[in-house]
């Protein structure tokens, strides 16, 4: 994967968040879920993808279970304690993306907080600082 | 894969939490379609807003499964999301059992009140769970027949209700 390649992830990735930012604003709090967990994940692939050689999973039903765990391998030995206890976190944000694609529930604000939001800011702090802050 | 080894490390990851938060309740379970060991809390207040306990889980979890090369785990609060109305009632802590009428009386003041009291003689309990007044609900509790006095006798952090839906 080249370079522009790997950057197009990360404008994909603020697109997302950008979107995901309308959504909440709107009480559409289901499409925030899912667009605000593909940030989380397009910005996980770039930066999987700084290791070179880096080959993604297949696209298997859970390639994005092993996703998450290629980053956790990459990434833990330079995090803090604290922020590895909210990077584990990515399989639950996972989980609730599909719930919110395909479930009949719908989030109120609440929920969406508690559940997502606040799991979701501590990821997605953590993944920019290790980007550089330039994916939004 | 499941297996006995990374399980038990589960039980000591959980154990030594335990020793320092000993009222947490935490859970857990294999999910064979995702080959991840989920484990949670109901503790929002730690997981978001304590640094020391994100510094302790952090260290805990690093030195416990990511040092030893286990990467399928999943950590963090659970949230129990809002009921529907119509599905729940409120009672306050007794010897409930499934199967038992609720009555009408019964029904306590959470913000998730029954809309309605249109259920005359009363509603079969089906599943209990345990509920604090500052937070969401704080434990699933699936109930099983004979355990009822452990759902009247548990207190966590001044609990004051259960639910039954």
């Amino acid at each position: 994967m080249n370079i522009t390649t790997k950057n197009n992830l990360i404008t994909k990735a603020g697109h997302n968040h950008l979107t995901g930012e309308w959504a909440e604003k709107q009480g559409y709090f289901d499409v925030a879920v899912s667009r605000y967990y593909y940030a989380l994940f397009q910005k996980s692939l770039f930066i999987l993808h700084l290791k070179p050689g880096y080959v993604e999973p297949g696209g298997a039903d859970n390639s994005h279970d092993k996703v998450i765990k290629d980053l956790y391998r990459e990434l833990y030995p330079q995090l803090k304690d604290e922020e590895i206890t909210w990077l584990a976190q990515f399989q639950k944000i996972k989980n609730h993306r599909r719930n919110a694609d395909y479930k009949h529930k719908m989030l109120t604000k609440n929920d969406f907080n508690l559940a997502f939001k606040y799991g979701y800011n501590q990821i997605a702090g953590l993944l920019d600082r290790i980007i550089g802050g330039s994916a939004q | 894969m499941t297996n006995q080894i990374t399980e038990d490390i589960v039980k000591q990851f959980i154990t030594q939490l335990k020793t320092q938060w000993d009222n947490l309740v935490v859970e857990y379970r294999y999910d064979a379609d995702e080959d991840v060991w989920d484990i949670w809390h109901f503790n929002y207040g730690l997981q978001y807003n304590d640094m020391n306990f994100q510094k302790a889980v952090g260290k805990l979890i690093r030195t416990l499964f990511f040092d030893q090369g286990i990467f399928n785990i999943s950590f963090g609060y659970k949230h129990l999301p809002e009921f529907s109305t119509a599905e729940l009632v409120s009672i306050k802590p007794s010897s409930v059992t499934v199967g038992d009428s609720i009555s009408v009386e019964w029904l306590g003041g959470l913000q998730n009140k029954p809309n309605s009291l249109a259920y005359g003689g009363g509603k079969p309990a089906r599943n209990i769970y345990r509920y604090t007044a500052d937070s969401a609900l704080l434990c699933n509790y699936d109930y099983e027949p004979g355990t009822s006095n452990k759902i009247g006798t548990t207190t966590i952090n001044g609990e004051v209700e259960v639910l039954v839906a």
